[in-house]
């Protein structure tokens, strides 16, 4: 198709959406008898979960990113012992659900530790549970490094932290940010499970609204935009690092 | 140099691919290993060059064993270059920095200094103008060029070429050969794998012929391409230089 054509087609396509979208919108405005009023009231309870959100996800990535780099190194690390529990970790972690682990490590294991603070322990939760998928990734990443090139270093006398410094590392960050964009947007939709744990995060603040205004779609809503507006930039992010790190090897 | 192989074994997964070799390997510069595929050209190369260890038996260069513990082997390993059929720079890194890397992180050059020896060495290997491509934007000839700047920017005692040319074309080829060939006036001493048979005849001192993990024959250069004493070599060579 010549550019010519493929330009006509863009613009066509984007109308024809913007169309669709528009004529959906008015049905589902005419559909619902919407009551915003009373939702507008509570917008501040909406900012500071949307608030709380931005930094359990942050905190959360932090953490997971050092705990999968941790548990990636352990699982090549020349001890068996290091080795074997590494695995276990990631292995037990990536096979039960976070629901699951929610309530285990915070009815059970925090109490029995004498953690009471709801939002260190939430953040705890959620970058242990993401921490063992980060872990896999880096993995990958790390195995992805060609065995050649392994080799060619060992063949210039580098040590084996050297290898990971000046080879491995570089290289296998550029397989490792793609999936570690997307598992950012994992974890912000993931924390909206921490809100029972009756930690005051975005999902939580949308429970309550409803529960005071008896407006059910008008609360929960925003809070699906409210998320989008935040995994939406994590995406586009995570395809232009794709773009950006394609190369020959 | 001299090389001595000592009930020298090495299997991998229950194959051997070096069977119990002793022998002694003179020569003034450029030893050749040649032989039909699976002979155990490369794992003798690599034994030579401390990237593998052996099962049994011992090997040592200029009378000094190879060493067998890590760090002395770390330290072994690192005076030796090494060119393999594929390039293996890092591809990640230019040229320039591909050929400092080895200096500064092993050797304990500064940067500058460094960075002085490898433009002086990639241009005499008419690299000059390439050094800042990566390994992806460069050609297969100048790739090995690089590689080969890489093994002797460290003044080696010892270089070793694991069939260099084998994934070039003829053009390419002929290039590194020279390149090589260079290497040899200079008065390098390298062990050289290659198929190039013309090649190998120009520039061995010395020949070892493997075949089924043993040394069949090894002498000059010379009587070996004129008399091979064995029916393996004398087969081989009819077939290889057929063309």
């Amino acid at each position: 198709m010549s550019p010519h054509h493929r330009n006509i087609n863009r613009v066509l396509s984007a109308l024809f959406g913007a169309i669709l979208l528009s004529a959906l919108c008015l049905a589902l405005l005419r559909a619902w008898s919407w009551q915003w009023s009373g939702v507008w009231t509570y917008r501040g309870v909406f900012w500071q979960g949307w608030l709380t959100t931005i930094w359990i996800s942050l905190a959360a990535l932090t953490l997971s990113v050092l705990l999968g780099l941790l548990a990636a190194l352990g699982r090549r690390a020349p001890y068996p012992a290091l080795r074997w529990l590494t695995a276990g970790y990631v292995e037990i972690i990536r096979g039960t659900p976070l629901l699951v682990q929610l309530l285990i490590f915070f009815y059970v294991a925090a109490d029995a530790v004498g953690l009471q603070n709801r939002y260190v322990a939430g953040v705890l939760i959620l970058s242990i549970f993401s921490g063992a998928y980060i872990a896999e990734m880096i993995r990958a990443g790390i195995d992805g490094v060609g065995k050649s090139q392994l080799e060619s270093a060992r063949a210039i006398g580098l040590t084996r932290w050297q290898t990971y410094r000046h080879v491995i590392f570089p290289q296998a960050v550029r397989h490792v940010l793609p999936p570690l964009a997307g598992q950012a947007a994992s974890i912000i939709k993931d924390s909206s499970l921490l809100s029972i744990l009756g930690i005051e995060e975005f999902t939580l603040a949308a429970q309550q609204v409803n529960s005071a205004t008896y407006s059910t779609l008008e609360s929960y809503l925003p809070l699906a935009f409210g998320y989008l507006a935040l995994t939406l930039p994590v995406s586009i992010l995570a395809r232009i690092l794709e773009r950006r790190f394609r190369y020959e090897s | 140099m001299n090389l001595a192989l000592r009930n020298l074994t090495k299997s991998y997964s229950g194959r051997t691919v070096i069977d119990d070799i002793t022998a002694d390997l003179d020569f003034p510069h450029v030893l050749a290993l040649l032989g039909p595929s699976g002979g155990g050209k490369s794992t003798l190369l690599r034994l030579i060059g401390g990237l593998e260890s052996p099962e049994s038996g011992s090997l040592s260069v200029d009378g000094t064993p190879v060493p067998s513990d890590k760090k002395p082997l770390r330290a072994y390993r690192s005076n030796i270059g090494t060119v393999f059929q594929s390039w293996n720079l890092f591809p990640h890194l230019d040229a320039l920095a591909n050929v400092m890397l080895p200096l500064t992180a092993v050797h304990g050059l500064t940067a500058d200094e460094a960075r002085l020896r490898s433009e002086e060495l990639l241009e005499r290997l008419h690299l000059d103008g390439h050094g800042h491509k990566r390994p992806a934007e460069l050609s297969g000839g100048q790739r090995q060029r690089v590689a080969i700047a890489r093994a002797v920017a460290i003044k080696p005692r010892l270089l070793l070429f694991d069939e260099p040319t084998s994934a070039l074309d003829p053009e390419m080829t002929a290039e590194v050969l020279d390149v090589i060939a260079d290497l040899k006036a200079e008065g390098r001493t390298f062990v050289l794998v290659t198929h190039a048979m013309n090649f190998a005849r120009t520039v061995a001192d010395q020949v070892a012929f493997l075949a089924e993990g043993r040394i069949l024959e090894h002498g000059s250069a010379q009587d070996f391409f004129a008399r091979p004493q064995t029916d393996s070599a004398r087969r081989f060579l009819d077939r290889v230089l057929k063309y």
